[in-house]
């Protein structure tokens, strides 16, 4: 066919000839396209001659087991047919020569087997490569045992434009169990499984039914055809100004890697191959680390060393203060130090933003010495820098608590059930009445160091409920209150 | 540092200086006009912080945290400096006092610029970067003792100072 398209002096491009690494050649890629629906429908045949469940079930007749699923060579058809049999419940384990793939098997939910034996198989074009003896020899002995435990294996394995390697053998197949399946999707190409024949279902001697259909993508026709016309009309739409950026203007660019790699024939002079891309660079072996001597007397000398510096220091301080207001004002500051840490350190990391809003709004109690500057001022000046240090604090304060409402409101979900937080508002209400009533009537002087103690409680609240989903909006409106008794017993 | 890291200290600290002034100072008991003036500063105040926080969008929450942020440090260097000038003789503030006036300055000024910083970080306006001067150690250090220095003066007792002073160097190192 080649040879009467060069006699026709025709331009062909072949549509299975995309180089397989360019992700953008992935849209017009016909071999991917496929190979995917190649791979749901194996699995659906399989389904079709398989007596039992995909997946496990305990019903009241009994118990069934799931099914277990091999799938050998995991390219575009081999990550379908794990999906596919994931999604229909099975157990699925995979195997390919590529260990890169082994990503991307989990990520479907599959099992990745692996030989014991170092091999790397990732060949030119995203294609395997073909591998040694000592690791098929390790591979067979793999994939023995698997067949004498899974219920139905699929294979993909294909090396392009040789024969199919022989992955499972007629003694394997022989030590599988009765209405097992085997579909071999590489059985265009000489097959995978050795009791394969091709276009049919053969069943061995001990009731192993093997597949060896290769119309696949056809038997399922509406989706196979909608996929192959939209890789014919993208790769058109791409041809062109995919490197020259010149719309609208169709021609054949061979600095176009796809364009090159699919181009067969060109004005009867044949084209083909293309120059591969290089296979990925082997890996570099990694330098064999020194033993290391573990230091076990290190950790303690530092933590001896920290201890004593903190007994010395605490200590020292003792040595400098000069009146009881001072150490009593020490005490305060070390043991808030302690709640601090002890508040914020279980912080899930979802939730560092939000902490930092209502601690920076909680610090707004700057107001606070604002408000005794304004209140006891002496001079304009001092007024000035009172009043300044008032609305600043106030802004910080205002708009903070809005700023961490928001961003906690960026956590919820449509489908939270509804909050009542707004009936923490009456406790509030109701405190602030009461210490109001009890300070104007000034019988009870001793309220408003019990209202500063209160205040401090419910912003160490805040910030402590903050630390997680689940009160991080009660701490919020700790911090709220905590903040408006602190103005009120200021005031 | 961490930005976060940096924002969590200096929240702690301001957080605690505050604390102690508050307990310093006791409650105020005002007339009615400073209770009015005191209102409708924090009237006014509440206003911009209303206004500014409704209108920010999600994605500039964090900078907007540290833009605020930057308020409370020149709020609390502007409320110690006022302390300090309030006070009829200066050198007779008791020490408890004057230490409080003194470190909420400096942390203070510490949290307006390193807030200020933290915001131009996030918002893309300046590099986010970690800036490694070679010197940089010797020049915290050398800030440090004149942080330290500076407050023995405030303080006005060479001796305990120098003693703090010889303290803190050998704890840093």
């Amino acid at each position: 066919m080649v040879k009467q398209l060069e006699d026709q002096k025709s331009t062909a491009f072949a549509m299975d000839c995309i180089p397989r690494t360019l992700s953008r050649g992935q849209t017009y890629d016909a071999l991917s396209s496929q190979a995917n629906i190649t791979g749901y429908r194996a699995v659906v045949e399989a389904s079709n001659e398989f007596g039992r469940f995909f997946a496990g079930q305990m019903t009241a007749a009994g118990k069934v087991a799931p099914a277990k699923v091999l799938v050998v060579g995991t390219g575009v058809a081999g990550l379908a047919a794990i999906q596919t049999a994931k999604n229909m419940g099975a157990i699925v384990r995979a195997f390919d020569v590529r260990p890169v793939t082994k990503e991307q098997v989990e990520a479907m939910g599959g099992q990745f087997l692996e030989v014991d034996y170092e091999e790397d198989g990732s060949g030119a074009g995203g294609y395997a490569k073909e591998m040694s003896k000592e690791w098929h020899a390790a591979a067979a002995k793999m994939l023995g045992k698997q067949c004498e435990e899974v219920d139905i294996v699929i294979t993909t394995a294909a090396i392009p434009g040789r024969k199919a390697p022989l992955m499972i053998t007629k003694e394997m197949v022989s030590k599988m169990k009765s209405g097992s399946v085997t579909v071999d999707l590489a059985a265009e190409s000489g097959g995978n499984i050795g009791t394969t024949v091709k276009d049919e279902k053969f069943i061995t001697d001990n009731g192993v039914k093997c597949l060896g259909y290769t119309d696949l993508a056809s038997r399922l026709p509406t989706t196979s055809s909608s996929l192959y016309s939209n890789n014919i009309s993208k790769f058109l739409l791409s041809m062109g100004p995919q490197t020259t950026k010149v719309k609208d203007y169709m021609y054949i660019d061979h600095e176009d890697d796809a364009v090159r790699g699919m181009l067969t024939v060109e004005n009867g002079k044949l084209m083909w191959p293309a120059p591969l891309p290089p296979p990925p660079p082997p890996k570099k072996e990694a330098a064999e680390a020194a033993p290391v001597e573990i230091d076990y007397r290190a950790p303690y000398v530092v933590g001896a060393k920290q201890a004593g510096y903190l007994g010395a220091s605490v200590l020292g301080m003792g040595c400098i203060a000069p009146d009881p207001a001072f150490s009593a004002m020490f005490t305060t500051f070390a043991l808030s130090n302690i709640i601090g840490v002890q508040v914020v350190l279980g912080v899930t990391h979802a939730l560092h933003s939000p902490l930092m809003a209502v601690t920076n709004a909680i610090s707004g109690t700057t107001a606070l010495g604002g408000m005794h500057l304004v209140a006891h001022s002496e001079s304009a000046g001092v007024t000035t820098l009172g009043a300044l240090a008032t609305t600043l604090s106030t802004v910080n304060i205002v708009g903070g608590f809005i700023v961490t409402k928001k961003m906690l409101d960026m956590f919820k979900r449509p489908d939270d059930p509804p909050e009542y937080y707004h009936l923490y508002g009456i406790p509030a209400a109701g405190t602030m009445a009461f210490y109001t009533a009890g300070s104007m009537s000034g019988h009870v002087p001793e309220i408003d160091s019990a209202a500063g103690t209160l205040a401090g409680l419910l912003c160490i609240g805040g910030i402590g409920g903050l630390s997680s989903q689940s009160t991080a909006r009660l701490g919020a409106a700790s911090g709220q209150a905590g903040v408006a008794l602190a103005v009120a017993s200021t005031l | 540092m961490h930005v976060l890291q940096f924002d969590l200290l200096k929240h702690c600290l301001v957080t605690h200086i505050f604390l102690l002034i508050q307990t310093h100072s006791g409650h105020l008991h005002p007339d009615f006009g400073t209770s009015a003036k005191i209102a409708g500063l924090m009237g006014v105040g509440g206003i911009a912080g209303k206004y500014i926080g409704d209108r920010v969008e999600p994605t500039s929450l964090p900078q907007t945290v540290a833009a605020f942020h930057s308020l409370v440090g020149i709020a609390a260097s502007a409320a110690a400096l006022g302390d300090y000038a309030n006070a009829p003789v200066a050198s007779e503030l008791d020490k408890v006092h004057l230490a409080s006036i003194y470190l909420a300055t400096v942390i203070g000024s510490v949290t307006c610029t390193g807030s200020l910083v933290a915001f131009g970080k996030l918002d893309g306006r300046l590099g986010s970067a970690p800036m490694a001067h070679p010197a940089r150690d010797k020049i915290n250090m050398g800030l440090g003792a004149a942080t330290l220095g500076a407050g023995a003066i405030v303080m006005g007792a060479p001796g305990k100072s120098v003693l703090v002073l010889f303290c803190c160097v050998w704890f840093v190192q």
